[in-house]
């Protein structure tokens, strides 16, 4: 058994990011990330997508592709009606989904969106996986290219604005540390109030008035809320609503986001 | 009042297998009932049809009947046990202790969770009835107001515990422990019913081979002394047998609550008796049929995804039982 996975694995490179074996070549794949969803998109392998999951509303095509329910709970039967060879899980998912694929001998593959880096890499890799290595690989040399360009002028900035990303409102979630948006925040010059805090914490709403953020860019898909702007703004000295879609999803517009927030602390650092 | 009895099981027992089959038949994908057939009788089917009936279908509706099965029995010995019709088996926080439990299995993330969860939860549910258990045996001689106290104390003590919990677990993991919470099936879990669902009919027959010390208890404990039973010593064993029973369950499907109290009284009304041996059964078919249905139908009304099944049981019970007390209180007036 172990001579044959040995095998396998070196007769076949493909591995997702938990090292996880990938069978190439496959030709009906879920998504079960909106983020996913819009690089398939984005690659042009859309005519290989046969489900998604909750919340892939971009493109407009992928309003039409048959709903598996949500990532965190998708729905098990009709994941195995539509027979797929190939389901993308994003890695934070719960882990009873992988153990329920696995029992019904679906495979998939398990993808890390954390850092910017993971964008192109995962691009790179369904591109490897799915028969567009060339769209993958242009894809993520273009992603670097843009990134590139729009950090060029702002790294080496003396001062710093501390900026808070709220994620969410109720309870609330920030951006903290190892998160693309952390990356975004400190490469547009700028210095994350919580990048102590790994991932994505729940804090309360005190302790935000006490951290006296600089700029508070608020990225809250379900809220926008005129009197929490209202009293954030008597404690912080500026904020900016962003569109939530841009800077919450790790997928092609992710670069938009991006220049959302260089751009919001690109003014906060020319109006002081 | 026999005829009726016998009348009753066997409309139950049509109505099990009628839900059975239904419950194979619901889902988002439409199956024929040629297939289904052919399936349970083992002849070949196509392999979509035979992976969504022997992974998902047939291991969930058997979960779902066994649970179900499982709570109406222990909700039935503990009504009687403690001599309250709003007994059922989490009164002795019973669920208290096994949300603790599968809560801390996914706190600690221990791996595979499809076992660390049903594992520890069933011990949680174990521990918080030894405990109640013991602080009532240092009362009276485990007088039921007194346990029933000490249960309710104990189920908010660790209903605390587990919201605290809960508070500081990562989304993904809210999640999944809200779900438990709310009694789930269609889980990696359900595939444990081939070893549990034997082993909560043993513990049925066991029960139903102590209906006539349930029938003495049912009496008054200074009845039941003078036909023979040892009251302190029939509790204990059924007290322990039934915290068995529901721990199992609850390990594979979270907490359901309501089919536990509901079904005895379906039973009652249904069969017009007091015997414990005729309850039992009709407890047992009652539990598993509602319980079933309420599975079916979580998984089929919404095509995106499922409702709890102890959600929709509470939503079908309730009106059924009011239906059935409306219509004794109107035929007992007609008379």
């Amino acid at each position: 058994m172990v001579i044959f996975l040995l095998t396998l694995a070196l007769a076949n490179p493909f591995t997702d990011d938990i090292g996880d074996v990938i069978a190439p070549g496959a030709r009906k794949i879920i998504s079960l990330s909106p983020a996913l969803t819009e690089i398939i998109f984005k690659l042009d392998l859309d005519s290989k997508l046969i489900g998604v999951s909750d919340f892939s509303d971009y493109p407009v095509g992928a309003k039409q592709k048959t709903s598996v329910g949500p990532y965190t709970k998708p729905h098990l039967e009709k994941i195995a009606s539509l027979n797929p060879d190939l389901v993308l899980l994003p890695i934070e998912g719960p882990d009873e989904i992988k153990d329920q694929l696995k029992r019904l001998n679906i495979p998939f593959a398990t993808i890390k969106m954390e850092t910017l880096d993971d964008v192109g890499r995962t691009a790179l890799n369904l591109g490897k996986w799915l028969g567009k290595a060339e769209a993958g690989s242009r894809f993520q040399k273009n992603w670097n290219e843009e990134l590139g360009k729009l950090f060029q002028n702002t790294t080496n900035s003396m001062s710093k604005p501390s900026v808070i990303i709220e994620i969410q409102n109720s309870p609330l979630i920030v951006a903290g540390g190892k998160t693309f948006l952390d990356e975004i925040v400190n490469k547009c010059g700028g210095n994350n109030v919580f990048e102590k805090q790994t991932g994505y914490p729940k804090i309360s709403q005190e302790f935000l008035t006490i951290k006296k953020a600089d700029l508070v860019l608020l990225a809250d898909h379900f809220e926008t809320d005129s009197e929490k702007r209202k009293a954030i703004s008597s404690w912080s000295m500026k904020v900016k609503e962003l569109d939530p879609d841009l800077v919450a999803r790790p997928g092609p517009r992710l670069l938009n986001g991006a220049r959302e927030i260089c751009s919001a602390i690109r003014d906060f650092k020319n109006a002081k | 009042m026999r005829n009726r009895s016998v009348f009753v099981i066997i409309l139950l027992f049509v109505a099990s297998i009628a839900t059975l089959l239904f419950s194979l038949h619901s889902g988002v994908v439409d199956l024929s009932w040629a297939e289904i057939f052919n399936y349970l009788c083992g002849k070949k089917i196509t392999g979509q049809a035979a992976l969504l009936l022997g992974s998902l279908r047939l291991p969930r509706t058997a979960a779902a009947f066994f649970i179900g099965a499982s709570l109406g029995t222990s909700g039935l010995v503990f009504q009687t046990l403690l001599q309250n019709p709003l007994a059922e088996p989490y009164t002795l926080g019973l669920s208290g202790g096994s949300a603790l439990g599968a809560i801390l299995a996914l706190a600690f993330s221990l791996e595979p969770t499809s076992f660390w969860v049903p594992a520890l939860s069933t011990v949680g549910c174990v521990s918080a009835a030894l405990i109640v258990l013991s602080f009532g045996q240092k009362r009276i001689n485990l007088e039921s107001r007194t346990l029933i106290l000490f249960g309710v104390m104990i189920s908010l003590f660790l209903g605390a515990v587990v919201v605290t919990v809960i508070s500081i677990l990562s989304p993904t993991k809210i999640q999944t422990a809200l779900f438990w919470l709310m009694g789930e099936f269609g889980t990696t879990r359900d595939p444990w019913i081939i070893l549990i669902g034997p082993l909560t009919f043993l513990c049925f027959v066991f029960l139903l081979l102590k209906c006539p010390a349930l029938d003495a208890l049912n009496l008054g404990e200074t009845r039941a002394l003078s036909l023979g039973f040892s009251p302190k010593r029939e509790k204990n064993i059924l007290f322990l047998i039934c915290t068995l029973v529901t721990a199992l369950g609850v390990s594979i499907s979270g907490l359901v609550g309501f089919v536990g109290l509901v079904s005895p009284h379906i039973a009652r009304k249904l069969l017009k008796s007091s015997s414990h041996r005729d309850l039992m059964v009709a407890s047992y078919l009652t539990g598993a049929v509602i319980l079933t249905i309420a599975d079916s139908l979580g998984r089929s009304l919404t095509t995106n995804t499922e409702i709890p099944a102890g959600s929709i049981a509470a939503l079908i019970g309730t009106p059924t039982l009011i239906f059935l007390i409306l219509g004794r209180k109107q035929n007992a007036s007609a008379e």
